[in-house]
């Protein structure tokens, strides 16, 4: 049976700590020493006491119930916020030497992204139906406030450098700036993006500008204040590389070198950009990897923890090191990543798909959902057709009128022509038939619409009589 | 190993309507008299009025004439209904050619645009561009799952706000009494909104058109139906007031199905068409209602019993799943009746 690999990375901003996500399981490691900080406990047998493991928290393993999708770190409150694909949304207390769940509550929609508020005392969350809610920390039973709604799904969330204001990026190209607490004014729009935004990044080192990526070639790096593009950095050869088949799956900034790793869906690649202009980026460095990283994160000392969409026999997890301001090409024998390289993380029947962000796009992404569209058709054109056998007989003059008169309403025009020759109402719904099966293909459709025809050719006779 | 290139179909970049950016479309092929043919303009006017859900385009020919100086634009979604408005306009312009481009009834101030004004108002106007939005009898989406669909939620507010001017007004009117109470309460419990006075709109000549001028309006005039009226206006809010975040508008207890609903946003372009297509192409529509014109009396007639039917239904109990469907039978009729009334295309 496959296991799973590591998909999420969250390094702390101001501690050595570095939660994995494989699945619905986390594992906590120390970045300086490469110790396990919590895992979950092992099945079926007593924890180990070894000294090595001695400082390792073991968490039951019925916290833990589907693919974890964000992860938010709060070291000022020592709390730590975990969505899930189950719309759970649970809350940790990080502190000293316990690793407790504080509480768990349910969301109304499922999460992509998940923030603590600048006070630390609420969790936002941004959903799959566009809304971005806020729930207290403390009380799990209080209703959620509706701050935020996009009419496409919420892809991330982040705070403006004052956290004057809340940042959301959705699935309609479109990031949007608005005010915090008071998130029902919208101060700016940042459009450029002609595709889907996966990820926005407010640059720490430079006020008032992000970076933001997704399904288009480049990033954009903005002044959000005013929604203008300082620039926008070609990211993907799309010579090379057919861009809907990825998207930028990551994006994260290290201070150590000012520096930001941006990784693609299945490119095995690691982009290392110089940030350190503030408004300017440009590409420093190329990392190949052997398999196509998952995520990303830096560490305390700059040095890059990459998650690998590894094989049974890989190494999970590897570490580009950071040295005289260049990494080194990323490694799975460096001492700190020993403990996790090959961690024992959930096995599962059949490995789910990781790459999940390039289906996002619009155009391509959508094919299953045409396909089953095509299929249910097709089955509804069968089940016309024996009705129709038994109906009666067929007029084939009558078929090939209808016949032109559907197509020129399925390709948008001339169907006012069409309605002349034939009682409108028929001609309406072939018309509708005609637009539901834009997506199918050009025979299927003639033959359906010859069928409606006919269909309609028949009644007509019947009323006349 | 050769792959065959496989036939590349049209992209559909090439074929983009709505610009990434407001300053990038060039609004000349609506407004020839007002915008050069590079998109700048001759006046340094914009629009400013937006009629949103413009239907068959009623209320921008009414209000042409009483505001001639002002640019107004009708978002539609359905690509037939579009294409009906911008064929009226055409032809309205085109009897008043001799009129002055500023003069009322020129009609060079009005037109249309097919969109999805929910997804992509930012995309057309920029912040504060206009003073006036329209939102005349709105699909009132029944279902309790369709409630987020409606046009006027706490969340959408806020992106009519942004394109909103501080003063600038918000006109909502529907026939549907649940639709209206709706409206007014997500408008009231947003921060930027206030309600005018009755004596206020009273004196407004944009009210007697909402009322009257859209096929809609007169359609419910004759079967003698309730029309509700609401008019907000935009305002601005000290930096530091306290706020506790919307009631969620989904969710709730049993609310569990369409967890990828998400995903249905991909496809708003397709239903639109197929939406476009079912409420029928005017010319058709017309022939129809000449056609059979016994037909179209016994609809109205039964339109008048479901509405009945459907306001009782809601005086009586929360469970709506039937509504829906009324309200798609009644939609070839309203084709029907509208095109048949009126309308420059009338032979």
């Amino acid at each position: 049976m496959p296991r799973l690999p590591f998909h999420l990375l969250q390094h702390s901003a101001s501690e050595h700590r570095l939660l994995l996500a494989a699945g619905p399981v986390f594992v906590v490691l120390d970045t300086s020493t490469g110790a396990v900080v919590a895992a979950p406990a092992p099945v079926g047998e007593r924890p180990p006491r070894s000294p090595s493991k001695a400082a390792t928290k073991w968490i039951p393993r019925e916290h833990f119930g589907e693919r974890i999708r964000g992860v938010c770190w709060n070291e000022a409150t020592s709390t730590m916020a975990v969505s899930t694909d189950s719309k759970a949304l649970q809350l940790w207390r990080t502190s000293g030497a316990s690793w407790e769940l504080l509480n768990s509550r349910q969301t109304i929609k499922r999460n992509n992204c998940v923030v603590f508020s600048p006070s630390g005392s609420d969790v936002i969350v941004g959903d799959k139906f566009g809304d971005v809610y806020r729930f207290p920390v403390a009380d799990p039973t209080k209703r959620a406030q509706l701050l935020v709604g996009h009419v496409s799904m919420i892809t991330d969330l982040a705070w403006s450098h004052d956290r004057k204001f809340i940042i959301t990026a959705d699935r309609d190209e479109k990031i949007r700036v608005s005010k915090y607490p008071n998130s029902f004014e919208i101060e700016r729009f940042c459009l450029g993006h002609e595709q889907y935004v996966t990820r926005i990044l407010p640059l720490p080192n430079a006020p008032g500008v992000l970076v933001s990526g997704g399904g288009d070639p480049y990033l954009i790096l903005w002044d959000y204040t005013s929604g203008t593009i300082l620039q926008k950095l070609q990211v993907i050869d799309t010579e090379t590389v057919d861009i809907k088949t990825t998207a930028v799956l990551s994006i994260k900034y290290t201070s150590v070198s000012q520096s930001l790793a941006v990784i693609f869906e299945k490119q095995n690649l690691i982009l290392i950009i110089d940030a350190s202009q503030g408004r300017s980026l440009s590409i420093k460095q190329r990392l190949a990897t052997s398999q196509p990283p998952l995520d990303v994160a830096f560490d305390s000392k700059g040095h890059l923890w990459i998650a690998s969409h590894a094989g049974d026999d890989d190494a999970l997890v590897e570490l580009a090191v950071l040295e005289d301001g260049a990494y080194l090409a990323p490694s799975s024998s460096h001492a700190l990543v020993r403990n996790i390289a090959h961690f024992a993380t959930p096995t599962v029947d059949e490995l789910p798909d990781l790459f999940e962000m390039h289906k996002l796009r619009k155009s391509s992404g959508a094919e299953h959902y045409h396909e089953q569209k095509k299929k249910q058709q097709k089955q509804r054109n069968e089940l016309f057709d024996s009705r129709k056998r038994k109906g009666g007989a067929e007029d084939a003059d009558g078929g090939a009128k209808g016949d032109d008169g559907a197509v020129g309403a399925g390709s948008g025009s001339g169907a006012g022509e069409a309605g002349g020759e034939q009682p409108a109402k028929k001609t309406r719904r072939s018309e509708r038939q005609a637009a539901k099966k834009a997506g199918a293909d050009a025979a299927q459709q003639r033959d359906a619409q010859r069928d409606d025809a006919a269909k309609a050719k028949t009644e007509a006779d019947a009323e006349a009589e | 190993m050769e792959v065959e290139a496989a036939p590349q179909g049209p992209q559909k970049k090439y074929y983009r309507q709505r610009p990434v950016r407001p300053e990038q479309y060039n609004w000349s092929k609506h407004y020839p008299a007002h915008f050069n043919e590079d998109g700048t303009s001759k006046d340094g006017r914009m629009v400013e009025f937006a009629d949103i859900g413009c239907g068959y385009g009623g209320l921008l020919v009414g209000l042409s004439p009483v505001f001639p100086d002002k640019l107004m634009l009708g978002m539609e979604i359905r690509l037939k209904v579009e294409e009906y408005v911008e064929k009226r306009i055409q032809t309205l312009r085109a009897q008043n050619k001799s009129k002055g481009v500023d003069e009322a009834e020129s009609y060079q101030n009005i037109s249309v645009i097919r969109m999805n004004a929910m997804k992509f108002i930012p995309n057309f106007f920029q912040k504060g561009q206009l003073s006036k939005i329209f939102f005349l009898f709105p699909d009132p989406h029944f279902k309790k799952r369709k409630h987020k669909a409606r046009i006027v939620t706490s969340t959408l507010l806020a992106e009519y706000a942004y394109v909103l001017r501080p003063g600038g007004i918000v006109y909502t009117v529907t026939d549907v009494r649940d639709l209206h109470e709706w409206m007014v309460k997500h408008l009231d419990e947003h921060p930027l909104f206030e309600r005018m006075s009755e004596a206020e709109t009273s004196m407004d000549p944009c009210v007697p058109c909402v009322m009257q001028d859209t096929e809609e309006g007169k359609k419910v005039a004759r079967n003698q139906g309730d029309k509700f009226l609401a008019v907000y206006r935009r305002i601005e809010v000290q930096e530091d007031m306290a706020w506790d975040g919307f009631a969620p508008i989904i969710g709730g207890e049993g609310d569990d199905e369409g967890d990828d609903g998400g995903d249905d946003g991909g496809d708003g372009g397709d239903g639109a068409v197929a939406a476009a297509a079912a409420a029928g192409d005017p010319v058709a529509a017309k022939l129809l209602a000449k056609q059979v014109p016994k037909r179209k009396q016994q609809q109205q007639q039964q339109q008048q019993q479901q509405q009945r039917q459907q306001q009782q239904q809601q005086q009586r109990q929360p469970k709506q799943h039937r509504q829906p469907k009324q309200a798609q039978q009644q939609a070839p009729e309203k084709a029907a009746g509208d095109d048949a009334a009126e309308g420059p295309l009338a032979e």
